[in-house]
């Protein structure tokens, strides 16, 4: 039977899943960023300040934190927009800090039903109550979390199969040659980073009010190493390969009791073999182009 | 017409390209042959906005495009192919020839987030007929990485025809292809790619140069040291001072 603990690893996994889904993005255009934590947490802060705080219905706090965490991404990469590589890397990382160290600094608090409540620097954000107050069961928020990933990986879907995902891929091959092709990359770079941090930021809120509980701690540098490593376990060719990589690691190896305790050491090591044996993860472009071939020969058939 | 006028490129104390001056005629084939390390693909790649010139004066058909980058030279109707060839090596052959064509429709939702590989989408057709000419039409459903190398160059010089360019810059094309493949590619160059355009064509080769050119240039030490018609610049003796040295 599904029991809560089940749910709960269920649910861990879908909204893992966007965050790992906003890394995979960033990655199809050729950039590696560890930073986009820093739009979970600014997402998750937001959202739960305004249903907690302010009040605000739950599908408005999860556009508002989002788009909050999209504007912050749209920031931060046109003014990295001219730099790549690992340069790019660090100053996501260093944007990520800063952002999590004032997290650290931020007291907003405000007295409900007696009650101080409210994020206060290190000490968290608690009481986040909207799935108590609605009398909302771990299943149906499981559900909710499922369906908005769902409707994501519709858009990611479409726009992998269109020109703007095209420009993606070409980005992530030859910035130069997609320049000579007459695109202008910084117009795609910043579509990328603005539809990633909207993406990163829907996971944030969801989290949070799963979680009930959140503190600056969650948002560190950790999380941002584990999305872009299920990218590049499960795959590059597909959205589904972040998928993949997130349902081995939370769904898998965390579930099996035997490695309890070892799981970040059998992790690392999963990474070690793939970069080594599959660069581009379990489903790359190669694969899933096959596999898209088979499949549509099976069905002719 | 293409003009560049007294044009110069240095990378740091290397002067790469000295006060070069050049007429590409429309509708003709200019050759550009020169020793290595002369600035052939230097001029090339200023000519397509990929390096900014230090000073000097570019102009396509009479406007002045000294200083646009390369995406807004390609979106004028220049395009260019490589010397190291340069293509989408994680994407089929066929996705490579409408990767060119992407850009060529004014900026708009639909065409951004419409589907790009419809079987029936106009610009599927193009790079079909694209492949088809410069004989590629069975490798059209592999994957980029696994042509051989004349294969590759001829990907490249379709992609090329698919943007249909006013102006088309070959840097290159017969590099490492054996003597029969350099034929045939003159035949294609000839029957396909200059009908109605512009050519600048750098090659080492120079029966190549002299089956298809109508004009030619020849650099030396980034400085032009002729220009006319083939079989005359070659018997002039700064350019056989430049190949062979001084008797």
């Amino acid at each position: 039977m599904l029991d809560d603990y089940l749910l709960t690893v269920i649910s861990n996994i879908g909204m893992i899943s966007l965050i790992a889904l906003s890394a995979y993005i960033l990655l199809i255009t050729g950039e590696i960023s560890f930073g986009q934590q820093a739009y979970f947490g600014i997402s998750a802060y937001s959202g739960a300040i305004a249903t907690t705080l302010w009040g605000w219905p739950f599908w408005i706090a999860l556009l508002f934190g989002s788009l909050l965490a999209a504007i912050a991404a749209g920031v931060v990469s046109t003014l990295t927009v001219r730099i790549s590589g690992l340069y790019f890397s660090i100053a996501t990382l260093a944007f990520s800090e800063m952002v999590r160290l004032s997290l650290l600094k931020f007291s907003y608090q405000k007295e409900i039903d007696g009650e101080l409540v409210g994020p206060n620097g290190a000490e968290g954000f608690g009481e986040i109550r909207w799935i108590f107050e609605n009398n909302i069961s771990v299943l149906q928020y499981t559900l909710l979390i499922y369906l908005i990933l769902i409707l994501v990986l519709i858009c990611l879907f479409i726009i992998e199969r269109s020109g703007l995902g095209m420009i993606f891929r070409m980005l992530g091959q030859d910035p130069m040659l997609t320049r000579v092709h007459g695109l202008n990359p910084v117009i795609y770079k910043v579509i990328a980073a603005v539809l990633a941090g909207f993406i990163a930021g829907l996971g944030g809120m969801l989290y949070a009010h799963s979680f009930t509980y959140i503190e600056p701690k969650i948002f560190n540098v950790m999380l941002g190493v584990h999305s872009l490593a299920y990218g590049l376990i499960g795959g590059l060719g597909t959205v589904f390969g972040p998928l993949i990589g997130v349902a081995l690691d939370i769904g898998f190896l965390e579930s099996i009791r035997v490695i309890h305790g070892y799981r970040m050491i059998v992790f690392g090591g999963l990474v070690a073999l793939m970069l080594i044996f599959m660069p581009r993860g379990i489903l790359d472009e190669n694969r899933v182009y096959r596999l898209k071939l088979a499949l549509k020969n099976w069905f002719r058939v | 017409m293409f003009e560049l006028r007294e044009i110069c490129k240095s990378f740091g104390e290397l002067r790469a390209l000295h006060s070069v001056s050049l007429k590409i005629k429309s509708g003709l084939i200019t050759g550009l042959i020169g020793p290595n390390g002369s600035g052939k693909t230097s001029l090339v790649n200023i000519m397509s906005g990929v390096y900014p010139i230090d000073s000097g004066q570019i102009l396509l058909d009479g406007k002045d495009i000294s200083g646009a980058t390369s995406d807004q030279i390609s979106r004028l109707g220049v395009f260019r192919t490589f010397q190291h060839i340069r293509i989408f090596e994680r994407m089929t052959v066929i996705e490579n020839v409408i990767s060119a064509m992407i850009s060529l429709e004014p900026f708009s939702l639909n065409e951004l987030l419409g589907q790009v590989r419809k079987p029936d989408d106009p610009k599927v057709k193009v790079a079909q007929n694209m492949l088809e000419i410069m004989e590629l039409e069975e490798e059209a459903t592999l994957f980029a990485s696994e042509l051989p190398l004349p294969k590759r160059r001829r990907l490249e010089i379709a992609r090329a025809l698919a943007r249909d360019p006013k102006v088309i810059l070959l840097d290159e094309p017969a590099g490492g292809m054996t003597p029969k493949e350099t034929e045939s590619l003159a035949n294609l160059i000839l029957k396909h790619v200059a009908p109605g355009r512009t050519c600048l064509l750098i090659e080492h080769k120079m029966d190549l140069i002299a089956e298809v050119c109508e004009d030619l240039c020849v650099l030396h030490h980034g400085e032009k040291i002729a220009q006319g018609e083939p079989l005359v610049v070659f018997n002039q003796p700064e350019v056989i001072e430049a190949y062979l040295g001084k008797v």
